[in-house]
């Protein structure tokens, strides 16, 4: 019997901390980013509410500057009840978010925590989390058009629009970083920048394409333009209620992290350096990698307090005649810089 | 392993519905649709033969074929969104009566 | 790293599902009556297909679908449909004879399609990454398999949430 259970316990253990379950389970994927959406959403009221000398969240957790605000927002959106109005689809009214929410999960499968550490390691590895990134805004369009709502309607279109235009300079910065380091496979990228120094300095054209598309796609302030509340409440989530309101305000933040992750991969070295206490277990490099990928997303959540909204045909002007340009402009640095390579 | 022919059975019986779509319907966005199925079992026909036969033409043959796609795609739904406008209609039996 | 045997074929399943996928939309495409719905379903059309692409080796041209043909093309056309008024539904011509034509062209290509298979066992060239998808799913098909079972639960989760809309 004890044999038994002690049998049990190791191979579950095993099974837990293998890459396959813990990854998309555990570190990079839901826990950690559950952890990461608390934390961040609280960070962005407090920064916001210091900048305009307000106190912000106060009451929650006094002692600790209402940090536990944010838990008991999530407990209110659990347990407060999903009206679906009657003018709505019904079905895609339900499904469309939660298959939404799953597929931005997505792209956190494919990126890899340390060396050893991968869930998935593929030769296209960087590609295959730009093409999930891509299913997002269809999936965005759906749930707009299921509310049946004037501004759940025009919130979706708006996203339609800033989708065909960011996907380009999005692809293309990436791509000029393989191109950098020859590669489409994550961990080799990080490894070649562990030989040669990170991607920022050798690209930081490619680097802050990639930023601006980051802030650009997930809609964060000067961009906030699909999800503007002073204009349309809260763009395409406006009809939704309770548990499902709760998951289309997380998933904008969930895309936010998972581009952060895959931007320090590509330019901050991802988990490099791997120093003494670190080293002991192929997770714990991970923890960097987070550190840098909340980094990222902390300055994108701390735009909102400096700077105000463009209109939306200010940010496709810029979307097609800057980042585009850009975009392609790094593309060319890039393979410069393999010239010149190749020939010193 | 599975058989490679069951890639190109899939890819038939794709191509009957396409044409069964494309011969039934007369609003015009539905047979756009009719005939994007009808290039994904052209396209799934074309793969599995490049996969078979291990012939690397093929590769580019898809991703040129996949590239046009997308270019017919724009100039086709934007001739719809045109007679939409024109006709506040998409029916195709009524565009021959167009004039000017 | 511990190895994962699966009681399952996991290839075939793969295989299986997304065939199904693939032609239900197909289907359902043509079938139901709302555009968007019907933009929708050729949306997964585009990705039933690329997941036969990885299937068959070619994951480069599979990333390719998905990102150019699916994460644009499609939401071109989904985009576009949204701006239409839902159209009137229109009374077809030759339900039974277009039904007829089409299964008799699906035949017809299919025993074509069959003849070619059978004459052609020419191999040229290896190619790439003809080897990759069954590394991947033998190596990574538990990964796999998370995701498919995440989306299943929360399929399931989303029934529940819409019956007890319905019956209150």
């Amino acid at each position: 019997m004890y044999d038994l259970i002690n049998y049990l316990w190791e191979t579950g253990l095993n099974l837990l901390f293998s890459p396959e379950i813990f990854e998309p389970l555990v570190f990079p994927g839901l826990i950690a980013a559950f952890s990461l959406l608390i934390v961040v959403i609280w960070l962005e009221r407090k920064i916001a509410a210091i900048i305009q000398m307000r106190y912000g969240p106060y009451y929650i957790s006094r002692h600790t500057e209402g940090a536990l605000q944010l838990v008991a927002d999530l407990l209110r959106f659990l347990f407060s009840e999903v009206i679906i109005p009657k003018s709505v689809d019904k079905i895609a009214y339900v499904l469309a978010p939660i298959i939404l929410f799953a597929f931005t999960f997505l792209p956190i499968v494919v990126i890899p925590v340390s060396k050893d550490f991968a869930a998935i390691d593929h030769e296209y590895s960087l590609l295959i989390a730009l093409a999930l990134m891509t299913l997002y805004s269809s999936f965005l369009l759906i749930v707009s058009w299921a509310s049946n709502n004037k501004f759940s309607f025009i919130g979706g279109l708006r996203e339609g629009f800033l989708s065909l235009s960011y996907e380009i300079p999005l692809i293309i910065s990436a791509l000029s970083a393989a191109v950098l380091f020859d590669s489409f496979n994550l961990i080799e990228i990080v490894e070649k920048q562990a030989a040669m120094g990170w991607g920022i300095f050798y690209n930081p054209l490619a680097a802050i394409v990639f930023l601006v598309v980051i802030i650009y796609s997930t809609s964060r302030y000067p961009y906030e333009i699909a999800e503007a509340e002073s204009e349309i409440v809260i763009g395409p989530f406006t009809e939704y209620t309770g548990i499902l309101f709760g998951l289309g305000m997380g998933i904008s933040y969930i895309k936010l992290y998972s581009m952060s992750l895959l931007y320090a991969v590509l330019f901050l070295g991802g988990w490099e350096p791997v120093v003494w206490p670190l080293n002991l277990h192929p997770v714990l490099p991970g923890i960097i990698l987070f550190i840098k990928a909340f980094i990222i997303v902390a300055f994108s959540v701390f735009l909102r307090a400096v700077y105000p909204r463009y209109r939306i045909d200010q940010a496709l002007r810029i979307a097609w005649w800057k980042l585009f340009t850009l975009a392609f402009l790094s593309l060319l640095f890039s393979y410069g810089i393999k010239i010149i390579e190749v020939m010193g | 392993m599975i058989n490679p022919y069951l890639y190109l059975l899939i890819s038939s019986v794709l191509f009957g519905i396409g044409v069964y779509g494309i011969l039934s319907k007369r609003n015009m966005i539905r047979m756009l649709l009719s005939a994007e199925i009808l290039f994904n079992s052209a396209l799934l026909a074309l793969v599995s033969f490049t996969s078979y036969t291990k012939n690397v033409y093929g590769y580019f043959l898809v991703f040129l074929a996949v590239g046009i796609a997308a270019a017919e795609v724009g100039v086709l739904v934007s001739l719809a969104i045109l007679l939409y406008r024109r006709r506040g209609d998409i029916d195709v039996m009524e565009v021959d009566k167009l004039k000017g | 790293m511990i190895e994962f045997n699966f009681l399952i074929p996991i290839e075939d399943t793969i295989f299986l599902f997304s065939a199904a996928l693939l032609l239900i939309s197909a289907v359902l495409v043509i079938e139901l009556r709302s555009h968007v719905y019907a933009a929708f379903f050729l949306e997964m059309v585009g990705l039933a297909n690329a997941v036969l692409f990885a299937l068959q080796g070619l994951a480069l041209i599979a990333i390719f679908q998905l990102v150019v043909y699916v994460g644009a093309t499609v939401t071109f056309i989904l985009f576009s449909v949204l701006m239409f008024k839902e159209a009137k539904p229109v009374k077809p011509r030759f339900k039974l004879l277009d039904l007829l034509i089409g299964a008799g062209i699906a035949g017809l290509l299919a025993v074509g399609a069959f003849s070619i298979y059978k004459v052609s066992p020419t191999a040229g060239k290896p190619s790439l990454d003809v080897t990759l998808p069954e590394k991947i799913v033998s190596e990574y098909g538990l990964a796999l398999f998370l995701v498919f079972f995440t989306l299943l639960t929360t399929l399931i989760e989303a029934l529940v949430l819409a019956r007890r809309e319905v019956s209150s």
